[in-house]
This record gives structure tokens, sequence and C-alpha cells, in this order.
């Protein structure tokens, strides 16, 4: 491993400003041509930059590097060297000697760059900007992250789009997306036309804001459409869409443009293994090397397309490959890493982080991800059959009592219905930080949306604990992950995410019937104004944040109708399908001997069916009528009793009035044409209210009963006609809805008590002795009633000894506690 | 080096011995007397749930544990019938009257209900009208005799820990630290505390003041965790009269304390006119106090031999409970 000299730009400024400025050569017009030249370069016009080139007045060192801007932008890196070598040689800290060391750097020469870059790094004069400029991409090319990044701060007023995108380029290959966005747009402020500055901003964000990332690309490609920037981004954005073909020709056009670059034969590897797998990958990577034998680029891109397709195995094996050819290299590092973590190998995947933090602090992804793991060393690591489960360990007694049966039942179910038993063992991460979750899974906290995930057999999500109770169903979540193992490997890591997705909600909704069918009413409402996706758009849908929670709905309809046509082995043999290399265009025809179009009128049909009226009902009504006009709303809502959203404007208009009676007809049409409404602004939801203003419990509870067979995450509510049901001695409405606080709630140690209790009455000793259990690890409220239900629960299981010490727990507590007393003596046959 | 350690520890150990059977906790067997404080509420939603707080606690009182209205002293923001305003002038003329009248077997409850305000000496309960320090509540409280216990159920009521403790006498906060100034939840589940079974945590079918605390603790807690939102209070106690306090998880019901002993409800020890019943009782009894003295030396006794002791005892208070509950139909 090199060690780096870590330099600071702090240091030695005032002594060294005395120091007479031979970085900052030649004024005036020689840097007027260099800049000019890469302005047009910028610009994408090639024309006038050696036009620009050739006819300077400049000194012989400014016209070179002038002229070899222009070369190595076509490619001519020999051209290039040859000119610059000469007054490289002759001024070791000028602008000739950095594009020669750059150069060299990037052509694998990478001693000689260095040579060059080192002294540059070690200057500290700076007359002006320039000479900031010329520090940071010297301290870039030799890889001292910090000591670039301070350069570039002292330049951040300055209003040069050159700059400003050069920081941008750093930002971003540091896993800044959001600083290079900031530095990009500063750039295009500053210079309208800047392409590389469009070109990284299609790059920062291609992940978080697509139709943007898009819109840039389009921008630099209506301003230079031959710039090999843009023809290198246009094939990597095309490899992300997953369409090679285009990627390819994109490349080609870069080779026109600007042939034998390294960048191109690394991605032409990426795309060699998206067609051909890693033995393909590797032989695109023989011209990486041939261009330069030090660049890891081939095999890093080659690992990323591996990692897009889920395939990390095969992605850790190729970082493993770029680490060997450049162990220097953090990113390599870093990938390795990421990837190690992925496959759920943590101990190589801290020692690869490590590697890539030794190299480079400055990568806040690397800190973040081996923070996780430190925190991840602390949890509780549970194996059980094919899992490995790690919860935190005050988490640990109580998840586990639930997580276990819960992934055994998956497993099971999924085994049968996808005919496989992936490869394992599963690892489970529950994580009661969400932002633990959130690097665990990208590196980076934030996710807010996102509650679980998978990576083929690593699964990381979030625990109860991370978000509010109620917000979301910890459980439905790990089922949901573990459906993602199945269908991921049942098709060789091949299935579309709408797919997988919609298999996973699917499953979810098999599983429970109010899981996975929270948006059934925007769903419907979207149904309604005809924006809802179909077969054919799914994969688009997916693409874009906005549209993500409507797709993974709809996606799961799609696999709900095709198991419907096609049975519970319709879905394996689409998934087998994909694994034999079916493309969406293609896979039902495999699977069904049906095309697209024919799944696609099947779905309308099956959606029309299940979702028609309900769309009808949640249709924007006309016509438009004032939140306050009472009779204007009820002239509507009589005129259109099949229109919901007319019966509840109406409802809370009379609420809003205090006229509960009133509100209740409307408020029943509404619950009748949209039962799945949810929320506390939902008919039964309000309709409970008024029943417990009213104190009428009964039609309180019946009518939060009926909410919760939609609104499944209402802990509240579940709270609720837990109570009411106890009071009205409905034991099994009580039990029920117990149940839900405690599958929602899992940390609320009244409720397992209580919960125990119901089960031990109905007889059913074992469940209550979980409860029970669940209770006392939590620190029941009361320990020794806590111990004497334990205590109880296990004579009735026939097991005297445990339930004997038991009895002396709940005595120690309470030495004169009858029941406990009565236990003891039971316990000890007395 | 292990040899004086080991001597350093059986001196401290008994040490603590010597100062825990110095003081064994009683509970105080004279009248009971209680003083329930609303102070000014300032918003109506407020005024309405103090005002709730305050009237369940005074019904409990007197209608679950009996107490004399004439040893119940209610001053409130807006007083009823039998009430008095809660100003500071009348403050100090009912101390002054409990000054007189409650006896050194006696117990007295104090409980305030409202907003505080302020740090360390400025540290305020809010009244209606002036204000008093900590000083000031300290110096009515002085000539009262008697077990006192206090419970300040406000913010910024954590100053009132220190400020009032003393020997023999309980002292709650409804905070731990000067930051906590917002309105508290303590009040509702010290309240609910007093009538619910599932605060009895010894079982022995009364309610103490630490076993209340406990509770309302606890209910705080959830109270925030189902709300999603960060605890901006977390009750303390001491008995002592350190005045450092403890918070709840930190309070052992297993402890025989000053707080565990102190209840606001009297019951008197059953007896029987049956001979055989009167023997039974008089064991249970016997047998009772024998585990709370165990219990008390368990942290100098070898942990196997205390736990032969305690299996001996306790099996046979069971079978002397269950022999005294046949013949007693409970």
């Amino acid at each position: 491993m090199r060690t780096m000299i870590r330099r600071s730009l702090n240091l030695s400024i005032a002594l060294l400003l005395a120091v007479s400025s031979v970085g900052a050569q030649g004024r005036g017009a020689s840097i007027d041509v260099t800049r000019q030249t890469r302005t047009a370069l910028a610009h994408g016009d090639l024309a006038a930059a050696r036009r620009l080139a050739e006819t300077t007045t400049a000194d012989d060192a400014s016209r070179a590097v002038a002229l070899a801007l222009v070369d190595m932008f076509q490619g001519k890196d020999a051209e290039a060297r040859e000119r610059l070598t000469p007054f490289a040689d002759r001024l070791p800290l000028g602008d000739a000697s950095l594009e020669l060391g750059l150069l060299d750097i990037r052509t694998g020469r990478v001693a000689e760059g260095r040579r060059r870059l080192d002294p540059m790094a070690n200057v500290r004069n700076f007359p002006g900007p320039d000479d900031y400029f010329r520090l940071a991409r010297a301290a870039t090319g030799i890889r001292e992250f910090l000591l670039a990044n301070d350069a570039y701060q002292r330049t951040a007023d300055v209003r040069r789009a050159d700059i400003q995108t050069a920081w941008g380029d750093i930002q971003l290959e540091r896993h800044g997306p959001a600083d290079a966005v900031t530095s990009y747009r500063q750039a295009l402020q500053i210079d309208p036309a800047w392409v590389p500055a469009y070109v990284g901003l299609a790059r920062a964000l291609s992940d978080d804001a697509r139709p943007e990332s898009k819109a840039a690309l389009a921008k630099a490609t209506e301003l230079a459409p031959e710039h090999p920037d843009v023809a290198l981004a246009t094939a990597e954005m095309q490899l992300e869409g997953e369409d090679a073909a285009a990627a390819s020709a994109a490349l080609d056009t870069l080779s026109r443009v600007k042939p034998n670059s390294v960048e191109e034969a690394a991605f032409r590897a990426a795309i060699a293994y998206k067609q051909g797998g890693t033995a393909a990958a590797e032989s695109a990577v023989a011209r990486v090397t041939a261009l330069n034998p030090s660049s890891p680029l081939g095999f890093r891109l080659a690992g990323e397309q591996a990692a897009r397709q889920y395939r990390f195995d095969d992605a850790a094996a190729l970082a493993k490959k770029a680490v060997a050819i450049d162990a220097g290299d953090p990113l390599s590092q870093f990938d390795l890493g990421l990837y190690l973590t992925r496959t759920g190998d943590e101990a190589a995947a801290r020692t690869a982080l490590l590697a890539s933090w030794d190299l480079d602090k400055s990568s806040a992804v690397t800190k973040n991800l081996l923070t996780v793991l430190d925190h991840l060393d602390t949890f509780d690591v549970v194996p059980h059959n094919e899992f490995i489960f790690k919860f935190a360990k005050d988490e640990s007694a109580v998840l586990r009592t639930y997580a276990l049966p819960l992934a055994d039942e998956a497993y099971r179910q999924f085994s049968e219905r996808y005919g496989i038993k992936p490869v394992g063992p599963i690892l489970v991460e529950v994580f009661p930080i969400h932002d633990d979750f959130a690097v665990r899974t990208l590196g980076l906290p934030g996710l807010v949306g996102a509650l679980g995930a998978c990576f083929g057999r690593v699964v990381s999500m979030d625990s109860p604990k991370a978000r509010p109770p109620g917000e979301f169903s910890w459980q439905a979540t790990m089922w949901h992950e573990i459906g993602h193992v199945f269908s991921l490997q049942a098709s060789d890591y091949r299935v579309p995410r709408w797919l997988t997705e919609g298999i996973s909600v699917y499953e979810e909704y098999r599983r429970q019937p109010a899981w996975g069918r929270e948006l059934a009413l925007e769903y419907a409402r979207a149904l309604s104004e005809g924006k809802n996706f179909g077969v054919k758009k799914l994969p688009q849908a997916f693409k874009r944040p906005e549209s993500l929670s409507l797709a993974y709905f709809e996606a799961s309809l799609v696999v709900e109708d095709l198991v419907a046509q096609n049975g519970e082995a319709g879905l394996r043999t689409l998934l087998r399908a994909y694994a034999d290399g079916a493309t969406d265009a293609d896979a039902f025809v495999k699977a069904f001997g049906r095309n697209i179009d024919e799944v696609e009128a099947s779905f309308k049909t099956f959606v029309d069916k299940r979702y028609g009226a309900l769309a009808e009902a949640m249709r924007v009504p006309k016509p438009e009528v004032a939140a306050d006009d009472v009779p204007g709303l009820r002239a509507r809502a009589q005129a259109s009793p099949g229109n919901y959203v007319s019966q509840m404007a109406l409802a809370v208009a009379l609420l809003k009035n205090d006229d509960l009676d009133g509100a209740k007809a409307p408020l029943e049409r509404a619950a009748n044409l949209a039962p799945q409404a949810q929320g506390d602004s939902s008919p039964r939801a309000l309709l409970g209210q008024i029943a417990e203003t009213q104190k009428d419990p009964d039609r309180a509870r019946r009518e939060y009963r009926a909410l919760l067979t939609y609104d499944h995450t209402n802990v509240n509510v579940a709270r609720k006609v837990a109570t009411l049901a106890a009071a009205a001695g409905a034991a099994d409405e009580e039990t029920a809805a117990l149940k839900l606080v405690s599958d929602l709630d899992p940390f609320d140690a009244g409720v397992h008590g209580k919960l125990g209790g119901r089960l031990l009455a109905k007889n059913d000793a074992a469940g209550a002795l979980l409860e029970f259990q669940a209770s006392i690890a939590l620190g029941a409220p009361n320990p020794a009633e806590a111990h004497s239900d334990v205590a109880e629960a296990l004579i009735k299981l026939g097991r005297p000894a445990e339930a004997r010490r038991e009895a002396l727990l709940a005595l120690q507590a309470a030495p004169t506690f009858s029941r406990a007393q009565d236990l003891l003596l039971k316990a000890e046959g007395k | 080096m292990t040899t004086v350690r080991r001597s350093a520890f059986l001196l401290l150990a008994s040490l603590v011995l010597a100062v825990g059977f110095a003081a064994p906790a009683r509970a105080a067997d004279g009248a009971r007397f209680a003083v329930l404080i609303q102070g000014a509420s300032g918003e109506e939603q407020y005024a309405l749930l103090h005002r709730r707080w305050l009237d369940a606690l005074a019904s409990t009182l007197t209608d679950r544990f009996k107490y004399d209205a004439a040893h119940l002293i209610v001053l409130s923001e807006q007083p009823r019938a039998g009430e008095q305003k809660s100003t500071a002038e009348n403050v100090r003329a009912a101390m002054a009257q409990l000054a007189k009248t409650v006896t050194a077997s006696d117990q007295l409850v104090m409980v305030f209900i409202g907003h505080g305000g302020g740090e360390g000496p400025d540290a305020k309960f809010n009244l209606v009208g002036p204000d008093l320090t900590v000083q000031e509540w300290n110096a009515l409280l002085k000539p009262v005799a008697g077990r006192l216990a206090i419970v300040d159920t406000t913010s910024s009521s954590f100053p009132y820990l220190a400020g009032l403790a003393a020997k023999d006498r309980v002292v709650i906060t409804a905070t731990s630290g000067y930051s906590q100034r917002f309105h508290t939840q303590f009040p509702d589940g010290f309240v609910r505390a007093l009538s619910s079974p599932e605060a009895d945590l010894d079982k022995n079918g009364r309610i103490s003041l630490q076993e209340a605390f406990i509770f309302a603790s606890r209910a705080v807690k959830q109270y925030y965790e189902q709300k999603g939102t960060m605890a901006t209070e977390s009750a303390v106690l001491d008995d002592t009269g350190a005045g450092t306090g403890k918070d709840a998880t930190a309070v052992a019901v297993a402890d025989v304390s000053l707080a565990g002993v102190t209840y606001l409800e009297g019951v008197p020890a059953p007896t029987s006119s049956d001979p055989e019943t009167q023997r039974l009782l008089a064991r249970q009894q016997a047998l009772t106090e024998q585990l709370d003295e165990l219990r008390r030396k368990k942290a100098s006794m070898p942990a196997d031999q205390y736990d032969k002791q305690f299996e001996a005892l306790v099996l046979e208070l069971a079978t002397v409970s269950r022999d005294v509950r046949q013949k007693t139909a409970r």
C-alpha cells in the first residue's frame, strides 16, 4: 500500500508567499490562449480551438499547451506528449508539465506523472485563481483529494466555468452528487454553453432526478454532438437505462471523435459483462489494459454493471481484479468493499473499505459504511435455519420472537411457490436507526421513503423502532424483502425491477390482504384520470421517483393477473424465461405464448373489473363546489350517490358545522363506495369518532374494526379497538386488536402481557408463553405479574421446573403475591 | 493487592448495612393528611386538564382511600365549595394549620399540579398571584412533624428535589434537569397509578409512592414513544434526604425503602376471632417480616445462601397464605 504524504493548503502559505512564482509562468496572452482554447473545446468547437492554438502570438510553451489540449481532445495523446515534453522539462512547475503529468497518469505512466505532479502539489504561491486551479489539478492527479478540495474551496467564488466544473467532477467522483450539482450549476451560470458542466450535471442527477439528468444531457448533445464527453456520458446513461445497443452506438461515436480512449474500452467491458458475463468482460478488459496497463477502470466498470444487475459476487470478483491492478486506487477498494457488504461478507468488506479510507479520507460514503459496520459489530447475531439475523441488542429478544417464525414461513411458502432453495445463508439486518439502514443500503443517510432493501441474499431493513409506531408494518417489509431473495435468485438475477417489486408486493397481499394494498384509492383515482401505466409502461414508471409508489402497486396487480391467468407455476415460468435471457419484450411469449399486447389486454380487463367501480367513485366530481357551500355540496352528493369525493366533501362540511348526525349518511355512503379508505380522515375513522363523541362505544368499535381491515398500520385505532373490546367483553376482538398492536409496535410491553393473557384464556399456552416472554424481555411493567404469567403458561405446558423458577422470580418482586404463591405450590406439586 | 481490595469492599458493605439497619423503613401508622394544590394554568386547555387531575386525585383520596375530609386541603385556581384559592397567602395559612395538627406519627402528602418555571433558587411553582421560592416552601414545611411526601408534578420542578429533600421525607419531581421546561405528562400517570392495580408491583394490594412513581414514569416514557417524539421530561425520586434523586429505572421494587412503604392508603392489619386463623395470620405476618429482613440483607449475602433462605421462607409463606385464604375464603 502506498503511503500518502498528506499536504495541507493551510500550511506555510505565509512563508511561501515570498518565494518567487515559478508556477505562474506566462501571464497575459499565454494564459489567455490556454483558457481560450479550453473554452472553445468546452463549447465543442474543435475548429475554433485549433485555430486559436495555431494562430496565437503567445510564447512557445503556451502555444504548445494549447495545441496539446486540442490533440488530447481528439485522442492524439502521443502527439500531445511530444509537444509538451520539452517545455515540461524546461519549466517543471508550468502548465506544460501539469498537462503532461496528468496525461502520463491517464495513460499508465504513473511514476513519470507523479514525478511531474508531486512538486506542483507542493507549490504554495497563489497570485491568482489559475495557481489554485493548477494545484487542485495536480493534487487530483496524485490522489490527494483533500488538498485538491482545499484548493478548489479557495476558488469557490471565482467566475470560471472550467474551475467550477473540475471541482464538480472530483465531488461527483467522491460520491458527493449534491455538491457536484451546485458546482456544475455555478459553472453554467458563468457560461451557459459549457458542455462538460452539462455532462457532469447529467451524471450527478441521474440517480435522483432522471428527467433533469436527461434534459442536461440533451442540452449538451444539442450544443456539442461530437464532444467526446457527451458521447461517453450518453454511453453511460444508456447502459444505466439497460440499452446496451444504444450505449455501443454512443461508444462508436466516441471512438470516432476520440479514438483509443481508456474510458471507451472500459465501457465496452461493462457492456460485455451485460451481454456475456464475467468471461466476456475479462476479454474486453484486455483492450483497456493494452491502452493503459495500470488502469483498473475496465474491471471497475464491469463490476459496476454486475452490481447493477444484482450480481454482487461477480461484482466483488471484478472489483478484486481492479484492486489487483491498482491497489492504491481508493475507488477500486471502495467498490470492492461495497460489493462485499452486499454479498454479506462484512469482514472482507471492512478490510477493503479500510484500505479505501486509508487512501482517501475525503469520502463520506466510505466513512459512513465503516461506521455502520462498527454499529453492526454491536448487534446480536442470530443464526436460524437458512437465515442469519442481526438485531440491535436491546431489540433482539423481542424481534427474534416474531421475525424468526415469520422468516421461516416466508421461506417455506416461497420455496414451494418458486421451486428454488436460494443460495444462502440469507443475512437479515434490522436497524433501529433509519439512517444506519440507509447507509448500509446506499452508503448515505436519507433514503426517506425506503423501509427495506434486498441484495439477493442480504436484506437490510428498518426495525419498528426506526419510525414512529404505526408508520409501517415491519413484518410486511420483511416478507416483501424475503420475496425479493426468491424472485432474484429464481431468475438468476435477471428479473426486471417492475416484476420483482410486483411479485414482492403481491406476496405481501397474499400473506395478508391489507398488506400491499395501501394505495388502492390513489390508484383508483389515477385510473379514473387515465394516469395508470399498464404493462408496457411499468418499467419506465419505476425509473421516475414521482410515479414509484403507484408503479409498485400496479406491478403487483399485473402479477396478480398473471397468476390468475397462468397459475402459480406461471410466475416460475416467467422468472425462468428471464433467467434464460428473455427481455421484457419476449418474456411473456417465452413463458406463456402470449405477446405483451395480449398480456396488456388481459390486464386491462382485470383492472377494470377489480377497480373500475372504485375508479368511478374516485372521479373528480362536477360541478366544482366551494368547501363550505353545504347546500351546493348536498345537491351534488345527492346527484352523484356513487361518487366518493362528493360524499366526503359533504360529510366534512357538515362535521365542520358540528352536524354529526347529518354527516353520518354521506360517510356511510363513502365507506361503502371505498371501504379501502385509510387514515384518520377516512369515512370509517370519522364514523368511529362520531360514535365516540355520541357515547356509542359499540358503533365506534364496529367502525374502527372495519377501518382496520384495510388500514393495517393504524396502531392508534388498534389500541382503541382493544380498549373498547375489553370494555365490552368481546374477547376475540380484543385479542385480534392486541395482536395487531403487538405486530406494529412490538416494543409495547403492556400489550404482550395482555395478549398473552388472552391466548392463555383460549388455552394457547405456547402462544401465550411467547408473548409473556416478550413482555419480560421488554422490561414488563409489572415483573411479578409477568413472571407469574410465564409460570402459569409453563405449568400448562407441563414444564414445572421452569415454572417454579418463574414463580420464585415473581415472589422476589412481590413475596405476598397470592397468585405467584399458588403457582409456586403448584409447581412444587403441593 | 487483591486482599486489600476485598477488605475495602467488606468495610464498605458493612457500612451500608449499618446505615440500612439504623433506620429501617416502616409505614407511617398515624393519621393521613393531604394538601393538593392546583396552581395558575395560564391557558384554558391547561385549566381543564389540571382541574381534571385535581378532581381525580381528590376523589381518589376521599372515596377510595377514605381520607378524613378535615385532613384534605385543596387549593385551586378556581376554588369550589370547600376549596381555597391557590395563593401564597392561603398556602401559608394551610401550612400553619398543619404545623399545629400533624403529629410525628402522621403522614402528610402534598401534590403540586400546574406549571413551574425558573432555575435553582429562583425555581417557582406557579401559584395564583405571587409565587413562593423553594426556600420559602422549605420554611413552611419545616414545622410540620410526621412523614412528609411532596410530589411536584410540574414543568421545571427539578430544583424542588434538592430544595425540599430531608430525612424521613419523600420528594418526587416530574423533571430531572433544568432544561425540562415543557408541560408535563407525569401527573396524568401519577393520578392513574393510585387507582390502577397494575401499579401494585409487589402485589400487596396497596400502591406505595414508589410504585406510583414507577408507574407514572413508565406512562410518561410510553407517551413519548408512542407519539414518536423525544421525551421532554423524566421524573426523579429522593427518599434518603440526599436530594440527588433517582429515576424509575434505578428504583428496585424489591428494595425496602422509605418511598416503598409510604402509602396514601391506610389498611389495618387483618385479625380474626378464630384462634387458628389468628395463629396463621400471625405466622404470615412474621414470615413477611422475615422476608423483608432477608431482602434487606441480600446485597451482603452469598447468592446461593440468600436463594436457599428465600426459597424456604417464601415456600412456607405461600403455604400459610393459602391456609389463611382457605380459612377466610379470601
